[in-house]
């Protein structure tokens, strides 16, 4: 493997190779700027911690939270995001204090790095298109590189023989379609669990 | 920090995302593969790695917001059959009254046998090419939802509405063409859906309840 590392790397990896390797690189850019901290998990929670409604319904207001957060960094105005999302019982205002603080001593590469890695690689992708490889995963994989290059990021020094087992062909099943010997190993594993 | 924790350190909040669970299913893939290619190994992911696909399901199958169309795309992914399907939801159901004997035969286990057969129902919608085109399958699957619905007693006239039009309809129909896969695929689609003034879902799902119906049981009998 060179050591550069370009998108044709990850033309042949299953969409679940190249989000490790984003989330590798989120990792190694919160070590480049020393601004590891285990309080990021709250974004992830603020972000995803929705279940009572409609997807979409209740996905927006959350996105409007993650763009206010993301947007209006570092004068984190509470009372503005406050106005826009609805009270929800599992976001109380310590928690909102601690991510906000999370916020105000991050930087903006890390903010949009998070965003992209959290929210957009995920979501909106993979709703339309991960039934192809979801080809648009490459776009954003795209972007993280070129924010890496533009900050002077270094890549993430991972183990690509791991890595290049995650081929497209194993990436996901459809319906109709002969599948591997993954399955059978799956319901195997299952079965010992619940053994 | 530890490893990849600050990623996955919310993970008993895992019933939030009973409605974005192809999300939430790449979502830990990607954080399992990455702890092994940055040479972490975070032990508690390594652990909880093993055990993912059971508690997935196990969580998410007694949700009762769980999306079921969400769910039927996560299992459809990961088994061969809807024989390995069915297997499976025995057994976690079997797994869930077993450890909460309480739960027997109350509204809960109800519900959560409910939301099982609705994700069977969803499953097999999702998978309706490949059953319909695969006749031996497709008769596998429907005697395997019949084990599942004597097995738990399942016998509720609300579950299995009998709509006499729309029941012989589909059983006039239905002989005349059972030679022919692609024809019964053809009917079901083009005829009975709409005959019967149904979508394509939910056309689907009356015809599935009118096959395990106890009305067309007795039938089969006789």
């Amino acid at each position: 493997m060179s050591n550069i590392v370009t998108i044709k790397n990850f033309e042949h990896l299953s969409v679940e190779a190249r989000y490790a390797y984003t989330l590798c690189c989120l990792k190694k850019a919160l070590e480049y700027f020393n601004l590891q901290d285990p309080d990021w998990h709250l974004v992830l929670d603020a972000l995803w911690g929705f279940f009572d409604c409609e997807p979409m319904d209740d996905i927006t207001p959350r996105l409007y939270l993650f763009e206010d957060l993301y947007m209006n960094r570092p004068s984190m105005p509470y009372y503005r995001v406050y106005t826009k999302v609805s009270p929800e019982p599992d976001l109380d205002l310590d928690t909102f204090n601690r991510i906000a603080k999370l916020y105000y001593f991050s930087n903006d590469t890390i903010i949009f790095l998070f965003y992209e890695a959290y929210y957009s690689f995920i979501h909106e992708e993979l709703y339309s298109n991960r039934f192809d490889n979801s080809p648009g995963t490459l776009n954003n994989l795209q972007l993280f590189f070129d924010t890496m290059e533009k900050h002077q990021i270094p890549h993430p020094i991972v183990d690509w023989q791991i890595l290049n087992e995650h081929t497209t062909k194993d990436s996901f099943h459809y319906a109709g379609e002969e599948k591997d010997k993954k399955s059978s190993k799956f319901l195997k594993q299952i079965r010992q669990t619940f053994k | 920090m530890k490893g990849f924790s600050f990623i996955s350190a919310y993970y008993p909040r895992i019933h939030y995302f009973g409605n974005h669970l192809m999300h939430f299913e790449l979502f830990f893939k990607g954080v399992f593969l990455a702890n092994k290619v940055y040479k972490v190994f975070d032990e508690e992911l390594l652990v909880f790695e093993e055990k993912f696909p059971a508690f997935i399901i196990q969580k998410l199958g007694y949700s009762k917001n769980v999306n079921p169309r969400s769910w039927a795309m996560f299992v459809s992914s990961h088994f061969n059959t809807p024989q390995e399907a069915l297997e499976y939801a025995f057994s976690i159901i079997d797994e869930f009254i077993a450890s909460n004997p309480k739960h027997e035969n109350n509204v809960e286990t109800n519900l959560a046998i409910n939301n099982f057969i609705e994700i069977l129902v969803e499953l097999k919608d999702y998978r309706t090419h490949y059953l319909i085109n695969d006749f031996d399958d497709f008769e596998a699957f429907i005697k395997g939802v019949n084990v599942f619905i004597a097995q738990y007693e399942i016998i509720d006239e609300t579950f299995f509405p009998f709509e006499p039009e729309f029941s012989d309809y589909v059983q006039r129909l239905l002989p005349m063409y059972s030679k022919s896969k692609r024809r019964r695929y053809d009917i079901i689609l083009k005829y009975v859906y709409p005959s019967a003034g149904y979508g394509k879902e939910a056309g689907f799902k009356h015809l599935f309840r009118l096959l395990f119906s106890p009305q067309q049981q007795n039938l089969k009998k006789t």
